[in-house]
Order: C-alpha cells, then sequence, then structure tokens
C-alpha cells in the first residue's frame, strides 16, 4: 500500500484516496518548437526500477495537485512536495542521494 | 430553495450504532484567501465565526469545517442560508472569493453510539484511531467522497453529495447491523 502525505492540507492519504497524474516536471514543448522536442513532450516517458518523480491530485480530499519522490520498486516514498516547483526540492535531493547512492533519473543524479 | 427536499422524510436506522440523515441542513461552500485579514473580517461579520484551525471544524451554533487551504463549509439552518450568503458576499466584494448554498447538493448523516469509531473504520482508508474529536477528514467512504468529523466519543458527522446519499444511507445501515460488531474500539 501506497501512502502520500499531501503538502497541502498534510492528510496521510491512502493511495485509493489520491488519482495519479503520471510523470512530474515534464517541460511543455509547443508551437515553434521542434518536432522532436514536441513527440518528447508527448510521448517520452521515464519508466524507472527505482526512484521516480511524479504528480499526484488529492481527489478525495483537498483536491490539490502535488508532486511525490518515490521508489517504484520497494514503494518506499522519499517525500513529496509543492506542485509550483520546476525541480525536486535540495531536501528531497538529499534523502535520495543517502538512500539511494548512484541513482539517476533524466538529468538528476 | 427547494421545498421538494423538506417534503423528504427523514431516514434513520437503528443498529448497534443509530444512523440518521439530517435533512434541511443549511450548507453554505466558501472559498476565499484565508491569509487575508479582510477575509477574515468578512467572515466574523457575516457568519460570526473566526477562521477554523486547519483541519478543524469549530463545532458551535453553527459548525464550520476547514474543507482545504482555500476553502470552508457553515453548517447553519436552512432558512439562514440565503441571508448569511447575501451578507457574506458583500463583505466579500472585490475580493477574489466564491459562496455558493450547497444546502440541497449535500447530504448529512449523523451516527451516534459507542462504536462510531468502528463504523468509520469498516468504510474508509483512516487511521481512525489517531482522529481527534472536531478534526475533520475528508476521504472515501467505500466508492464514495465523504467528510466526517467527531463531536465526541459516541458521535460523528458525514457529509456527502446528495447525489450518492442513498448508497451513504446503504452502507451505513450494513455497517452498524446488528450482530456485526468488530470490538476493534
Ligand atoms: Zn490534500
Amino acid at each position: 500500500m501506497l501512502i502520500l502525505k499531501c503538502p497541502y492540507c498534510g492528510i496521510e492519504a491512502d493511495e485509493t484516496e489520491l488519482s495519479p497524474g503520471g510523470e512530474a516536471h515534464l517541460k511543455r514543448y509547443g508551437p515553434g518548437s521542434s518536432d522532436e522536442e514536441l513527440e518528447g513532450y508527448l510521448f517520452s516517458r521515464e519508466n524507472p526500477k527505482g526512484v521516480h518523480f511524479e504528480r499526484w491530485r488529492h481527489v478525495y480530499g483537498c483536491g490539490k495537485w502535488f508532486h511525490a519522490a518515490r521508489c517504484t520498486a520497494t514503494l518506499e516514498v522519499f517525500g513529496t512536495y509543492s506542485a509550483q516547483t520546476f525541480e525536486p526540492p535540495k531536501e528531497i535531493i538529499k534523502i535520495i542521494k543517502v538512500k539511494r547512492p548512484g541513482w539517476k533519473w533524466r538529468d538528476l543524479s | 430553495m427547494s421545498d421538494q427536499v423538506n417534503e423528504r422524510e427523514m431516514r434513520s436506522f437503528s443498529g448497534y450504532v443509530r444512523v440518521c440523515e439530517k435533512m434541511t441542513t443549511g450548507m453554505l461552500s466558501i472559498r476565499g484567501d484565508f491569509s487575508s485579514s479582510e477575509f477574515k473580517t468578512a467572515l466574523f461579520k457575516a457568519v460570526g465565526t473566526r477562521l477554523p484551525n486547519e483541519k478543524k471544524v469549530i463545532l458551535a451554533q453553527n459548525n464550520i469545517a476547514w474543507m482545504s487551504p482555500d476553502e470552508l463549509l457553515v453548517f447553519c439552518d436552512y432558512a439562514a442560508v440565503y441571508k448569511i450568503s447575501k451578507n457574506l458576499k458583500m463583505e466579500l466584494k472585490g475580493q477574489h472569493h466564491l459562496v455558493v448554498n450547497v444546502s440541497d447538493a449535500r447530504a448529512l448523516f449523523e451516527v451516534s453510539g459507542s462504536a462510531v469509531r468502528e463504523i468509520v473504520a469498516k468504510l474508509a482508508p483512516v487511521n481512525i484511531k489517531a482522529l481527534e474529536i472536531g478534526e475533520i477528514r475528508r476521504t472515501r467512504f467505500s466508492q464514495i467522497a465523504a467528510a466526517f468529523w467527531l463531536t465526541s466519543e459516541a458521535n460523528l458527522s458525514i457529509i456527502c453529495f446528495s447525489s450518492v446519499a442513498d448508497y451513504m444511507f446503504n452502507l451505513l445501515k450494513t455497517s452498524s447491523a446488528q450482530n456485526s460488531e468488530v470490538g476493534s474500539f
């Protein structure tokens, strides 16, 4: 069972109270971008066994979107954080560095 | 305001706890900026209450519940909603806000008895042992969205959308059926 703490209302929400929103920190490429950039934005997704960054919505609660960093293999949660950011906060990266030495995710490591 | 709701019969059920639907409760949904002092002043002037703390319900004559970082729900007399909402809209004029009468769109249930925590434990994915009295928890009851809070160790209030009130009533009936006690609380 996956339990994520919503950073907006502080509730320890069970996975069934949340709605998954896919990979986090995607950059939107629209008009004026190259075909490769648009294709990457639409279709290229990470599918890691290990550290992953995702978007979730507290749908059976306060209704807010937030971010989560977790391990897809063990369901260990490294932390949840605000949706108003383009990258994971330093504290969470620090936790991951300790718990998963040598980790890599897109251009983060 | 609808007259129809007044004519619906009050539903209740007595199992090992008592379940009762509180018909014709006035409910007002409010959104705004909780950090703004103008918002707090408007709330106090029109509703007569301070802002509840995060995840709390102020248990008073007119209960007021914290629903999210920018949403509140006020409970009052069915007949008083119109006046309160009109006053609040006036007080909030010029501020970014939303005030909606949801009395007919929400259903309120009260469950009473010594095992009310167990009724929740059967239906919602919540650590019910840790819930304090007066703390509101939004969650799901089986397959529907709901919110609940304890007003005492023997009294539980639950709200859900009125479109699924029948489902909620049947759920509560089933989980409070005679001889279905688990006895874990
Ligand atoms: Zn939340």
